[in-house]
């Protein structure tokens, strides 16, 4: 079990560095830290509570710039080993396959996690220079992203695992973000009997095969003072970690079968 | 058992059918392979393009699922992932990742092959040494030559002291210099009784370092031989050189008023720059055709009985199968 921890570490390290040294993160840092200055602009000319909207479009901004880019950086992560054919020389070491995508995932959700913190210091910067004090539910907010990005990071995995295009792996794995963001509307179509017989059954598996984000997203109930549950953190976690873990058991049998030549 | 009667790697009955799609016809790209290397020993492993070597490597690292048959390694089921710890691999064309240096892919690599953590740094610094690439640790992979890869490539199948190497074509990018060194390298290990499986196209390279090779052609082992018994196995051959300007055409023409044409098995006729080499696979056709030079007061640069090379069979062997 200690060898198999430091195989995967050592992966997961490996692929943190790429990403630390790779452009592209800095380049969405930077572009995230302007639309949360831009939003700024948005609260001074709306009426109303200039730093509610700017809390609401900063948090908006972090979710979506981060889950950006592990989709953007995370379908390619498998596809350039295996076009680069670096994996055969990994794979030839007594390395497990699960170990190796289990090391992807994690150094690809760590530098999701250190993205996200320097744009959630920037935000929280910016907040506190308006405000004055440091509203510490943001924090809660920051950390229901992170849960949020650790499903987005399972399914880049699971979709790397079964689908060889990077753009269709980016494409799938993007719309299972939205889907659970939007599972509300699934919901809409039932109650109101939109979609009657098979189509409900399938709209009823669709609800609850897909991750529930909308559940997990509570950037809405902090900014706009929506009491939560002191138990929804804890839940939010324990579906989270469940549900990653479940799509990574999934992506590892399916990459297990895989020929990698 | 003596360790040097032990199998480092047993194949046996290797056939690996490429799996197509609907679209697309699978083929046998390995047929009923089977070899041993034993403990200790330098194993060749020669081929032509496409003959099926770098498949059979994959197979043994357990890369590819083969079709039919069984692979062994130090008596251990290839598919079983810890037996990996004991081998070391340098891959046809090596690509590492570029965002790292020298030192820090090495260090990846022994952290892999589960090198004790506290023995990783002095690991990785002997492994550069033997490479000679301790004073690039810090260099980004992305920086180097073809050449200096290959030496990263050999440091990472070092490091952690595997038993047995398999080295794809190693020689691949490396200028003269860095291959005296690989070939040093290779008696190193060799003394240290560690088991070498090398693939390569260099037969002279084979021919130097193994006791022992294969030769595939299309997916088929032909010939296993014992490269120090080579001699027995290839026809020896009877070689007269005649300088263009000292009569080649009128020699020419008396072997073949005696021997009948080229081609016609009795000779073979071939020019290298300024002279012809012609060679008699017969003893007593190249001593009458050097006693009617002899008579034309032909001037004949060199007279020697050469024994095939590793070469001659490898191309005889490919050649067979062709036809």
């Amino acid at each position: 079990m200690t060898e198999s921890f430091r195989r995967v570490r050592a992966i997961s390290k490996s692929t943190f560095r790429e990403s630390i040294r790779s452009k592209v993160l800095y380049a969405v840092v930077l572009f995230a830290v302007l639309v949360i200055a831009v939003s700024g602009i948005f609260g001074s000319v709306t009426i109303g509570d200039q730093v509610r909207v700017m809390k609401d479009f900063g948090l908006f901004s972090l979710s979506l710039f981060s889950v950006l880019y592990c989709v953007i950086s995370g379908s390619t992560l498998l596809h350039k080993e295996l076009a680069k054919k670096t994996i055969l020389t990994i794979l030839a070491r007594p390395v497990r396959r699960w170990e190796f995508l289990a090391g992807k995932f994690f150094g690809m959700f760590f530098t999701a996690v250190v993205l996200l913190l320097l744009m959630a210091t920037g935000l929280s910067i910016f907040l506190y220079l308006f405000e004055g004090s440091f509203d510490q539910r943001m924090l809660l907010a920051y950390y229901h992203i992170g849960l949020e990005l650790l499903i987005v990071c399972a399914a880049v995995i699971f979709f790397s695992s079964i689908v060889v295009t990077p753009m269709l792996i980016g494409l799938f794995s993007f719309g299972i973000f939205l889907a659970g963001r939007s599972l509300d509307l699934l919901l809409y179509f039932l109650d109101e009997e939109i979609v009657v017989g098979f189509g409900a059954t399938v709209i009823q598996a669709m609800y609850w095969s897909l991750p529930h984000l909308n559940s997990i997203h509570v950037s809405d109930a902090l900014v706009y003072d929506v009491p939560l549950s002191e138990l929804h953190t804890v839940w939010g976690t324990v579906y989270s970690v469940t549900y990653s873990l479940f799509l990574f058991l999934i992506a590892q049998k399916l990459f297990q079968r895989r020929e990698v030549s | 058992m003596s360790e040097h009667n032990r199998n480092a790697l047993e194949v046996s009955g290797l056939s690996y059918r490429y799996r197509g799609n609907w679209l697309q016809d699978s083929g046998l790209i390995l047929n009923d392979v089977s070899f041993s290397v034993r403990e200790g020993e330098s194993f060749g492993f020669l081929g032509h393009n496409g003959a099926g070597k770098t498949t059979t490597i994959k197979a043994i690292l357990g890369l590819t699922r083969p079709t039919t048959g069984s692979i062994t390694l130090f008596g251990r089921d290839n598919r079983d992932p810890d037996v990996r710890k004991l081998i070391g691999y340098v891959p046809e064309q090596p690509y590492f990742y570029d965002h790292l240096t020298v030192r820090e892919t090495v260090t990846l690599f022994a952290h892999l092959a589960g090198v004790p953590q506290d023995q990783v740094s002095s690991s990785v610094t002997t492994a550069l040494d033997a490479v000679h690439l301790l004073p690039r640790g810090k260099s980004p992979l992305r920086s180097l030559s073809k050449g200096l890869t290959q030496r990263v490539a050999m440091a990472q199948a070092i490091v952690g002291d595997p038993k047995l190497l398999i080295l794809d074509e190693p020689f691949s990018g490396l200028d003269p210099l860095g291959r005296k060194e690989f070939k040093d390298l290779f008696f190193e290990l060799r003394q240290r009784e560690k088991t070498l499986v090398i693939s390569s196209h260099i037969l002279e390279d084979i021919e130097f370092l193994c006791s022992r090779a294969s030769i595939m052609v299309r997916g088929e082992i032909r010939a296993l031989l014992d490269l120090s018994q080579l001699h027995d196995n290839v026809d020896r051959c009877y070689e007269i050189t005649v300088e263009q300007s000292s009569g080649d055409e009128a020699f020419r023409r008396l072997c073949e008023q005696r021997f009948g044409g080229v081609g016609e098995s009795t000779f073979r006729c071939s020019t290298q720059g300024s002279s012809c080499r012609y060679e008699f696979s017969e003893r007593s056709h190249a001593e009458e055709a050097l006693a009617l030079a002899l008579q034309e007061q032909i001037s004949i640069s060199l007279y020697r009985a050469s024994h095939g090379s590793l070469e001659d069979l490898f191309v005889k062997l490919v050649q067979e199968k062709a036809s």
